[in-house]
């Protein structure tokens, strides 16, 4: 282990003692009070929200945001791919393999899709009036970390920027928007309440 | 709209709304916006008029934006970093414009929020806020005193009420030839209570003998009740959304977009309540005539009597020369009942 092993070890803890106090507030409170008769199935419910609930042609924010969105998709399978090789980083020394070229061109292309996305805010003026600094230098942090990810496994002396910037990216998470990771899954389950999958949403709706 | 200036103590009655945060679906929400934009187009209102505040996620943001405020220790600290906004008199202005005056609470932003972001919900919260801070809209805060006073918001009387049903029960059974043809009131043990909306009898009568005439012809147990009213009264909200489609589908062509991507017709949230925003709700409009004319209909179903008046203003407003029906109306004009029908009339045992 070297210095920034420590480092981003280091960095490992304050996002994971950050999260963990956001979980436990999250479940405090517990589960909606539902009154009406149960329906559903809260498995179903997730597995749709991981699967057909993505379908490009299901969703009108899907199919109207073709391009943003297939570059919001890559751009997360970049973000769940940078986790193994972080981990893979930190708990052995580096040595060169087959993957490694392959996995590089993948992080460039998420990358890309990450700055895509980033520019859009800049430049789309609905965006713009959406979006507060947070949402900036969280894209910054999570495009550079895949950027960097992509360098680090062809040129291994860039090691020490790779693992500052990634504890930069850890501890940034807990604070702010980047945490929406954390809340994805109790909204999953909350997708119980609107039972029979899709139609849920705007049974809420009319109320005259 | 004057308010009165915001103080310390009316921002805590507001605030009072996270501090006693009631489960983890709010919290969930409150935190899980990507500020993606792409719930834009799915707003009537940002259809109508793409102007950014119009965007829902920019609504479910100014409930949000107050929560890590005051909720958040980010948001305390760093407030422009976090996008983090006082609950002043600005914000409050804000709130009340598009929170009460620019969503009709139709959900449909949640259904196509890319993560299904429940924005509905969240507008409610802020509601719940300014309503405690006693911001609501004069004109809607009157119809909640007098729902609250005599539970129903049209102040209708126990008295008017029973004189309405009488007569209209003597026209059923003059109409039908047929005795057994009731309008039954406060029946103890009837296996459905039908809930109206109060402008039922106030304005629109005829509405109930439509139903008590389709309730007859099943050979029904019901009644209404004194007293209890229905604030909502919408058959797809009641829970029965495939078999209310199927009877309406039987009789007419539905619009498009349909089923739960339909476009709502902007009087939904209380918006008809609130006269202060006469205007943009008839301008928000502006896509149902299009909807409705492409199906070349000339009998616009709406599920009940509380959803008649904003399709009327629309067919006035749009020269639509159409007619607009609640489904019980359509089913009960359509009936042709046999002799055998009105014979045979149950007054079932009943089953509470
Ligand atoms: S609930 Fe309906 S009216 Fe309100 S923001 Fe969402 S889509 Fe627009
Ligand atoms: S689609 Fe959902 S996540 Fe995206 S900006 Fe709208 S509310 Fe937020």
């Amino acid at each position: 282990m070297v210095w920034y092993h420590w480092i981003a070890l280091l960095a490992v803890m304050v996002c994971l003692t950050g999260c963990i106090i956001h979980l436990v507030k999250l479940v405090r409170p517990g589960k909606p009070r539902d009154y009406s008769r149960p329906a559903g199935r809260v498995g179903t419910a997730i597995l749709y929200s991981l699967s057909g609930a993505m379908n490009t042609t299901k969703k009108e924010s899907a199919f109207l945001h073709l391009p943003t969105y297939k570059a919001g998709i890559i751009y997360h399978l970049g973000i769940f791919s940078a986790v193994p090789l972080f981990l893979i980083l930190l708990s052995r020394s580096f040595h060169s393999a087959w993957w490694q070229w392959p996995l590089a061109s993948l992080f460039a292309v998420t990358g890309l899709c990450g700055f895509g996305v980033w520019a859009k805010w800049i430049v789309k003026k609905e965006l713009r009036s959406i979006s507060i600094p947070d949402d900036y230098i969280s894209n910054i942090l999570v495009t550079s970390v895949q950027f960097m990810s992509a360098i680090v496994l062809l040129h291994p002396e860039w090691l020490p920027v790779y693992f500052l910037l990634t504890s930069a990216l850890l501890i940034y998470i807990p604070t702010g928007k980047l945490r929406h990771a954390e809340f994805s899954l109790p909204q999953d389950i909350s997708l119980d309440i609107f039972t029979d999958g899709v139609a849920s949403g705007r049974l809420a709706g009319c109320n005259g | 709209m004057k308010m009165e200036p915001i103080t310390d103590d009316i921002r805590n009655k507001g605030l009072e709304v996270f501090r006693n945060i009631r489960d983890s679906k709010l919290l969930s929400h409150l935190n899980s916006c990507r500020h993606c934009g792409f719930c834009a187009e799915s707003s009537i209102y940002y259809q109508v008029n793409p102007d950014a505040k119009f965007v829902p996620a920019r609504k479910a943001d100014l409930v949000s934006s107050v929560y890590r405020r005051y909720c958040t220790i980010t948001g305390k600290y760093l407030p422009g970093l976090f996008g983090a906004r006082e609950l002043n008199q600005d914000t409050v202005e804000e709130m009340v414009d598009l929170l009460f005056g620019a969503c009709t609470m139709c959900g449909r932003c949640t259904l196509h929020c890319s993560v299904g972001m429940d924005i509905s919900d969240l507008v409610r919260t802020g509601r719940n806020m300014l309503s405690r801070m006693g911001y609501m809209p004069g004109t809607l805060q009157k119809t909640a005193d007098a729902a609250l006073g005599s539970c129903n918001n049209l102040d209708i009387s126990t008295e008017e009420f029973t004189d309405t049903l009488k007569w209209l029960e003597e026209d059923l059974k003059y109409d039908l030839n047929d005795d057994q043809a009731v309008i039954p009131l406060n029946e103890y043990g009837r296996r459905i209570l039908y809930t109206l909306n109060p402008r039922e009898p106030k304005f629109f009568p005829l509405s109930i003998s439509a139903m008590a005439k389709v309730f007859h012809a099943a050979g029904e147990s019901w009644t209404l009740s004194t007293g209890m009213y229905d604030v909502t009264n919408y058959a797809y909200y009641s829970g029965n959304l495939d078999e209310a489609r199927v009877i309406a589908q039987r009789l007419f062509d539905e619009k498009n977009p349909t089923g739960t991507d339909n476009l709502c017709c902007g009087g939904g949230g209380r918006q008809l309540a609130m006269s202060e925003y006469n205007e943009r709700r008839i301008s928000i409009a502006a896509m149902k005539p299009h909807q409705i004319r492409d199906t070349g209909a000339e009998i616009v179903v709406t599920p009940c009597r509380n959803c008649i008046d904003q399709p009327a203003q629309i067919n006035l407003t749009y020269k639509l020369g159409a007619q607009i029906k609640t489904l019980s109306e359509i089913v009960a004009d359509s009936l042709v009942l046999k002799e055998k029908d009105t014979d045979t009339h149950k007054a079932s045992s009943p089953e509470l």
